[in-house]
């Protein structure tokens, strides 16, 4: 499971975020996970696809995705070759009723030779079952464009 | 529960809301979309009324601070320093959640408190359908406003 490169990160990350005490866990896990999700966005974004399974659902500017397959489609046929995400803050949140932390994200993004927008996203972590990998579950993008 | 202006408002758009979608994703849609609505115009007009909205496991995040519970967000929330305030609402995105009850809904939009100029925010909620009844909470909040220094 963690052997490329970028996924090995991403697994490391993981790993290491869920082991630490429960008082700092879901920021450890958010800013880990925040850290590694951008990166590997902006280097090579098929290699998120492992982060998503069949019931997790993206918004993205509105359109709505389901699973793996439709996700990692998405993401791949976003219509830019250079990306840069900048984290300005990342908030988290444990949800009480299940095993899951909520993150929300805004921060600039910069596509190609675009000027900078800002972005919001929401995430939805899952604790895999007896294991200590997280996915996500869901996720919602959306872009600060000046008609809106 | 129906009892005051604000609350009845509230009430009535979720049990409206509730009753009417038949798919998930459409239910999720609904019920976003009434919270929503009653949210901001409650806050803009009367934030103490939001109170009821909370439980003892709330938790809300509001520019880094964090607050728990209905006492303390309330005390937050109206402890906020303007007198007059204008949420703009742009987007709003809602999902189902699938482990739990629950739907996780994000907004985007402007906010205008007293003479400031206006500025971008971002919010999710994940709202909880109280147990054996048709009364969605909200159990999770996150505001964050989008200054220039961000």
């Amino acid at each position: 499971m963690c052997i490329l490169k970028f996924s090995a990160m991403l697994c490391i990350a993981f790993f290491i975020g869920s082991g630490i005490a429960t008082d700092i866990h879901d920021k450890v896990i958010a800013s880990s996970f925040v850290k590694q999700y951008y990166q590997t966005f902006d280097e090579n974004r098929s290699h998120l696809a492992m982060l998503y399974r069949e019931n997790s659902q993206l918004h993205f500017e509105g359109t709505v995705h389901t699973g793996r397959e439709e996700i990692s489609q998405k993401l791949k046929s976003l219509p830019f070759n250079k990306v840069q995400h900048t984290v300005s803050t990342v908030d988290a949140q444990p949800m009480i009723t299940s095993q899951a932390v909520v993150l929300a994200v805004t921060g600039q993004l910069k596509a190609d030779d675009d000027l900078p927008h800002y972005f919001s996203e929401t995430f939805i972590l899952l604790q895999e079952n007896g294991s200590n990998s997280w996915v996500i579950s869901n996720q919602i993008f959306r872009l600060y464009l000046h008609n809106h």
